[in-house]
């Protein structure tokens, strides 16, 4: 007799459950694989727009993987393996120079300056560029951004690279941290959160900030093949929706808030290294407030490598990048 | 049989000491060789020219694949530039060198190993694991132990083919015919005696073999440092090509690396036929 009352509940509980099942509306996202050059706090509006949710908002479900370096990044989009691609700008001028047809297309820009900082072993605080005289620097790879804004930065004050400073260009990227507190080098150029990393080790110091001397240059932008800006334009007027919501995101909260959002994307990362390499960021203006890249930008862009020599023309701004969504993104989104 | 070729006087047949038969036996080996160079370099040609076609054509993207016409331009602009020998000997230094001593240190602790066995039987696990650890994923680490130069490359190259090499020579020694240390031991033969006068000798196929294995490790190794750390060479200009997108400069060092490749396997066949022709 007992039996039978408890059954009743039970029962109602499974029916309410099916129920409320059915009432959900299944929500249908679209995959978008977006291969991004390194993880970096320096990208944080990205990373808050897929935490707090914007892209989900557009119906856009982010798959992202490290390409580690603007080369991969690059194969990766033109190979089919990824969507979208996220790397500096250069990466399209020299694909479109060597030729190829279908090359990539640069629709909306996320940071403007370099993002590295010039680590050396003691701590300076009257850094002067000119310390740097005879002096080596680890800088990345020859013809990444790392490297030719470095030398762009060190002209502009007046030192030669190669004959007043020598660029260490010799080491695999993700070798030269290690390799610097080996011993290696006097200086290094490393990005966020890497660098605050470091000085919270006691291993290094920063002792200059490249952003701060660099310019407006567009450091890292999103790209995709000029057939897909054909074929999928809704596709990435979402995307650049919600990269915008992140960007004024950003604009608007305090770098401990920022901190709070990226959080999840920089797991094993102490919050108080997150919040300084937030600040170093917010300091310099590293977060563009819209996704626009434009010509002036470009051609500066452009401009630096080719005084760097790993630019022999220049192209034209029309073929390699598109503001349309960008502009577009920022009449709707209010 | 011996009809169809060509008639031989009995005077021949008794000056040569060979037979009618063996003649025309000699003679078709010799032409099979001349038939499969011809082909062999035919299948070239015709790769070459396919490629060239296709890229054209642009049923493959000669942006991704380059042609061998960009290829060639690419080593005349870097002959131009002088630097073309440069980068080439640079890479083939290395791996000369890590080859050598790859091969050396390979076959002295495999001596050792074969020495004492005692010392063997605790080493072997550790062997193993050693070998099957990816050393690729520990270029980092070489660089901050060793500083970044061109000896984290001979270091590299060494992690990646010294254990293979020291295991198949080892194997080999101990492979050899039981009966034969046994005779020398009969006749007092001290354990150096037997080293030298039996084991080394026996083990020149097996020796050839592990320097066969151990050409294309040191050449894998060399070119695993280079994109590690390098200012020289084909690996670096594999690096910077692909850096820039100037991808025909990464697929005219792909293809020095196989010639040069090819033709530091080819010096070991060499070694094989002079060793052996001794032997026999």
């Amino acid at each position: 007799m007992r039996t039978k009352f408890i059954l009743i509940p039970i029962v109602l509980m499974l029916c309410l459950s099916l129920v409320l099942s059915g009432c959900s509306k299944p929500q249908v996202l679209t995959k978008v694989k977006l291969s991004e050059v390194t993880h970096s706090i320096f990208y944080a509006p990205q990373y808050v727009a897929m935490t707090q949710g914007f892209f989900k908002e557009e119906g856009l479900d982010i798959e992202l993987s490290n390409g580690a370096g603007a080369d991969k990044v690059m194969t990766a989009v033109l190979s089919g393996q990824a969507d979208i691609g996220f790397a500096g700008p250069e990466a399209s001028v020299y694909v479109y120079n060597q030729g190829k047809e279908d090359h990539s297309v640069v629709f909306a820009q996320l940071t403007t300056g370099d993002g590295t900082f010039l680590m050396g072993r003691k701590a300076d605080p009257d850094f002067k560029w000119s310390d740097l005289q005879g002096k080596t620097v680890i800088g990345g790879r020859k013809g990444g951004m790392p490297a030719i804004v470095l030398q762009y930065v060190l002209s502009k004050n007046g030192l030669t690279a190669g004959k007043d400073v020598f660029i260490d260009t010799s080491m695999q990227f993700a070798a030269m941290p290690g390799a610097f507190i080996g011993g290696q080098g006097d200086y290094a150029i490393i990005f966020e959160p890497t660098a605050s990393s470091m000085v919270k080790e006691g291993k290094a110091y920063i002792v200059a900030s490249l952003g701060k001397e660099s310019g407006e240059v567009p450091y890292t932008a999103y790209f995709t093949k000029k057939s897909s800006i054909d074929s999928n334009p809704e596709l990435l007027q979402k995307f650049t929706n919600a990269i915008y919501k992140g960007q004024r995101w950003v604009a608007n909260h305090t770098p401990e808030e920022i901190a709070q959002a990226i959080k999840p994307q920089f797991p094993e990362e102490n919050e108080q290294v997150l919040v300084s390499s937030v600040k170093h960021y917010q300091e310099q203006n590293s977060w563009k407030t819209d996704p626009v890249l434009s010509e002036k930008d470009f051609y500066l862009l452009q401009q630096i490598i080719k005084d760097a020599g790993e630019l022999d023309k220049i192209a034209p701004y029309e073929e390699v990048v598109t503001k349309k969504f960008a502009e577009i993104t920022m009449k709707n989104i209010k | 049989m011996f009809k169809q070729g060509h008639e031989s006087t009995p005077d021949e047949t008794k000056k040569s000491n060979l037979s009618l038969e063996h003649i025309e036996y000699l003679r078709r080996v010799r032409m099979e060789k001349i038939y499969i160079r011809v082909i062999q370099f035919l299948i070239v040609v015709f790769a070459l020219g396919l490629w060239e076609l296709c890229a054209n054509a642009k049923i493959v993207d000669p942006f991704i694949t380059s042609q061998p016409s960009r290829v060639f331009k690419t080593m005349l602009r870097l002959y131009e530039e002088g630097v073309l020998f440069h980068h080439i000997g640079v890479t083939c230094l290395e791996a000369i060198v890590a080859f050598v001593l790859g091969t050396l240190l390979g076959t002295m602790i495999a001596i050792i190993l074969w020495w004492s066995e005692f010392l063997y039987k605790i080493l072997e696990p550790y062997l193993v694991v050693l070998n099957s650890l990816p050393k690729i994923a520990l270029g980092p680490v070489f660089i901050v132990w060793i500083g970044a130069g061109p000896s984290v490359i001979i270091v590299m190259t060494l992690a990646i083919s010294l254990i293979v090499t020291t295991l198949e020579v080892l194997n080999g020694f101990l492979a050899i015919d039981e009966d034969k240390i046994k005779l020398v031991q009969t006749f007092g033969g001290t354990k150096l005696q037997v080293l030298t006068k039996v084991i080394l000798p026996a083990s020149a196929p097996t020796f050839i073999n592990a320097l066969k294995i151990n050409v294309g490790l040191s050449w894998v190794g060399v070119i695993v440092g280079e994109f590690l750390v390098s200012k020289a060479g084909l690996g670096y200009l594999i690096v910077y090509g692909g850096q820039v997108f100037k991808l025909d400069l990464v697929m005219t060092s792909v293809i020095i690396l196989g010639v040069a490749a090819t033709v530091m396997y080819q010096g070991v066949v060499l070694l094989e036929k002079i060793l052996l022709r001794n032997k026999v």
